[in-house]
């Protein structure tokens, strides 16, 4: 016969043995319900994610191509008509609202978050909207002629917001880093930047700032919907 | 005989010590992936919703342009069709551009401020409000009638904002105008709330917002900085 306390250490052995068994079989009954799952609805959503940006691709390319093929039957049947002016003028005005690719001289901008959090205020450490625009308002000072951010061409109505981790430049969402192209004078851009105060500041705070000359720098023309940016806007007759 | 109980009791709960740490340690890491997963998995339908909604727009407008080439193609050599289709499109490239006065439904924003012994409007207010507004879709914007356009620079130097090479005193009220699509009047009126609490709670500086049916933007003038072109080369 076992002695009484050995009977209470047993009791207390087996009470937890049970306890066990029972978390055990639900974690490994949970985790056989929901792994696999979960495993697969992630493994769906990324196909069809996939299959999506690529029919967005490929419309993108299609609206090019059409585009190019419009383009294309004005210019053979207007420029017959008048010598070619008024295919010059619309070549012109693309060029001022910022439809036409462009090339040139100018400073390419890398922006990105501080490498170490902050220590005063982890904020600190990331990149705001604010200080995008206030980088592209020095360059603007600067005398640029044409900016991109991630190839997002600035033009009248670009706006850059913060929308939860990533910033909303053209109604597109883009992710750090930042690259901003600017098309000018690239001795002028690049000191007007490095003496402006956003400079000194982001730099103080340790944001990965860096600003080089470059040569024929490209920028791509505005890629979205123009319709919608001239919506319950009227042209006065002068 | 009782040494070896003794023994045999210590080895028991040393294995089953281990056992527990061991369990609890896997049920916790198992909770840990289930929840990154829920998170990719949260992070991937927003991401596909965005990309639904992408292609949507991206397919009407494909259609739009499908149907004018295949207008083009069967009228062949309508002149008129074609100019008349160049011309809108110049119209809604101008707009952009800021080559013409507009008009349309918008807002009228008064910025004042309250003693100008103490303070001025400041470039970081205007550049804070110009970006509101184009965040809220506004389609055309001017700032004491100086049209903003995509290359448009706001400075300060001393007691001046300096908007398209323009100094305006910065101790003057400023006007800003903007003309959005109607239905958006009210929405963005409601956004750009918030600016405006906070640059009264500073104190220096009062607002003004008016929503008018009509209001005129006038065109960019050619003789402006930011109007300048001459350093870009065509692709």
């Amino acid at each position: 016969m076992l002695r009484k306390d050995q009977k209470y250490i047993l009791m207390f052995i087996f009470i937890l043995l049970g306890v066990l068994t029972t978390v055990q079989f639900r974690s490994i009954w949970n985790n056989n319900k929901n792994k696999p799952s979960i495993a697969y609805e992630i493994e769906n959503l990324k196909k069809e994610l996939e299959a999506e940006i690529a029919a967005g691709n490929e419309l993108r390319e299609e609206i090019e191509f059409n585009t190019k093929k419009k383009e294309s039957i004005l210019k053979t049947f207007v420029s017959g008509n008048d010598d070619g002016q008024l295919m010059e003028q619309w070549e012109t005005v693309k060029l001022y609202a910022g439809l036409t690719d462009v090339k040139g001289d100018g400073v390419i901008i890398t922006l990105n978050d501080a490498e170490e959090k902050n220590p005063i205020q982890v904020d600190w450490s990331l990149l705001h909207d604010s200080d995008i625009y206030e980088v592209v308002n020095e360059l603007k000072k600067g005398g640029a002629q044409a900016i991109s951010i991630n190839n997002e061409r600035v033009i009248s109505t670009t706006e850059i917001v913060c929308a939860g981790p990533t910033i909303r430049v053209n109604r597109n969402r883009y992710a750090v880093p930042y690259e901003i192209k600017a098309i000018g004078d690239p001795k002028r851009l690049y000191s007007t930047f490095i003496e402006s105060p956003i400079y000194s500041v982001l730099k103080w705070l340790e944001i990965r700032i860096e600003i080089k000359e470059a040569k024929d720098i490209e920028i791509p023309k505005f890629n979205g919907n123009i319709d919608n940016l001239v919506k319950g806007v009227e042209v006065v007759e002068q | 005989m009782k040494f070896k109980n003794t023994i045999s009791l210590t080895l028991i709960c040393l294995i089953m010590g281990i056992t527990v740490a061991w369990q609890y340690k896997s049920v916790y890491n198992n909770k840990k992936t289930a929840s990154v997963q829920s998170m990719t998995l949260e992070d991937l339908k927003d991401k596909l919703i965005i990309e639904k909604k992408n292609n949507d727009e991206l397919r009407s407008r494909k259609d739009a342009l499908d149907k004018e080439i295949r207008e083009f193609e069967s009228a062949k050599g309508d002149i008129d069709l074609y100019k008349k289709n160049l011309g809108t499109e110049m119209e809604k490239a101008s707009i952009i551009a800021g080559l013409t006065d507009v008009k349309g439904p918008g807002i009228n924003i008064t910025i004042s401020v309250k003693d100008t012994n103490f303070a001025w409007i400041g470039l970081k207010d205007l550049l804070t409000i110009v970006n509101g507004l184009r965040a809220a879709e506004a389609n055309a914007i001017s700032i004491n009638d100086e049209r903003i356009i995509a290359m448009t620079e706001i400075s300060e130097i001393g007691n001046y904002i300096i908007i398209n090479g323009v100094p305006m005193g910065s101790d003057k009220p400023f006007v800003i105008k903007a003309i959005f699509e109607e239905p958006k009047i009210d929405y963005s009126i409601k956004m750009l709330g918030s600016v405006f609490t906070k640059m009264e709670e500073d104190g220096y500086i009062s607002v003004e917002v008016e929503k008018l049916d009509s209001i005129i933007i006038p065109k960019i003038e050619k003789n402006r900085p930011s109007f300048n072109f001459d350093l870009i080369k065509e692709n």
